[in-house]
């Protein structure tokens, strides 16, 4: 199957997505940041119960945060993005990529019907899968297409 | 393998025929095949819209970084000494590095926080060999520097995926 055929078919369930960091409503705003650091997490979602209210992600840690006079105990609401935009696990890989460029997103969302957190896909997941998709060979050509190597390797 | 001279079939992987000497290196190569595998693998990464360097000095406060990154809404900033590319300071080492400490920004300096001697790109490399780079190092934007180590731009994950996006849609 070609590179595009496997990115128009494939569900974002089938990707190998690390599951979410979540908090709830009412968080402060500093726990929060020490819990992404500790878990190296690029975004911690807010939920109230299963329910999605938010996203924080490390754009808001420099924006939002790091540098100006911020009260940390504050609530993570006040620096959140509410109701962000979602997608469905059964939905295709290339709308996920299609709302990422439009709207400018590395991470979204991934809610089921009744509106509970089932993950999150990251611009990071999609290279992944499109460097899997591609033949071993590919990645081990020569950075430059035109370069030649003089002598064989090693020698 | 087939000589592309003489026509003798060789073992796979041999440098030169054993027939005529002729030499074989490079014809094992993967060849790409049509779309969007062909365009990743030939197209240099100077089709994207590079990004110009937003920069800073080793010895520059933190806070300066920070200040830029929310002003050109960038991601990171490359920290540069005499022309040459010495490190970058990305969203991630901020939150890693500044999360938790009581360091001021206002007197941290860049060379203490940034990663130093980061990967790069050259202009001439292809759009292949940048997202494997981003795929193995999880990195969502590289600095792409001249031969001579000076910075001419940022390539981002976004750029990329927004190439493949158009070429997959046209």
């Amino acid at each position: 199957m070609s590179v595009e055929d496997a990115l128009r078919e494939a569900k974002i369930r089938e990707l190998p997505l690390s599951p979410p960091v979540c908090v709830a409503m009412g968080t402060q705003v500093g726990e929060v940041l020490e819990l992404m650091k500790r878990r190296r997490a690029h975004c911690v979602l807010i939920c109230e119960g299963e329910h999605l209210r938010g996203i924080f992600t490390e754009r808001d840690v420099v924006n939002k945060i790091l540098g100006l006079p911020v009260d940390l105990r504050a609530p993570i609401e006040s620096f959140m993005t509410p109701s962000p935009v979602t997608l469905h696990p059964e939905d295709r890989v290339w709308e996920a990529m299609r709302l990422m460029d439009e709207g400018g997103y590395r991470h979204i969302p991934l809610v089921v019907e009744d509106g509970r957190v089932a993950g999150v896909i990251s611009v990071q997941d999609i290279i992944n899968f499109l460097a899997e998709h591609f033949p071993t060979e590919v990645f081990n050509l020569p950075p430059r297409s035109r370069q030649v190597f003089e002598a064989p390797e090693g020698a | 393998m087939r000589c592309p001279s003489c026509g003798h079939e060789n073992l796979p992987g041999v440098e030169v025929c054993e027939q005529c000497l002729h030499d074989l290196m490079g014809l094992d190569l993967p060849q790409p095949r049509e779309g969007l595998q062909k365009h990743l693998m030939e197209d240099p990464i100077h089709v994207l819209p590079l990004r110009p360097p937003v920069t800073v000095s080793p010895d520059d406060p933190v806070g300066r970084a920070l200040d830029l990154m929310r002003q050109h809404r960038i991601g990171s900033v490359l920290v540069v000494e005499g022309g040459k590319l010495v490190g970058i300071f990305t969203e991630r080492g901020a939150l890693l590095q500044l999360v938790g400490t009581s360091a001021d920004v206002k007197t941290l300096r860049m060379r203490e926080v940034m990663t130093p001697d980061p990967v790069v790109l050259h202009e001439d490399d292809t759009l292949a060999f940048a997202l494997h780079q981003m795929s193995i190092g999880e990195f969502r934007r590289l600095p792409v520097v001249r031969s001579d180590g000076r910075p001419v731009g940022v390539v981002s994950i976004k750029d990329i995926l927004r190439y493949i996006f158009t070429l997959c849609r046209s």
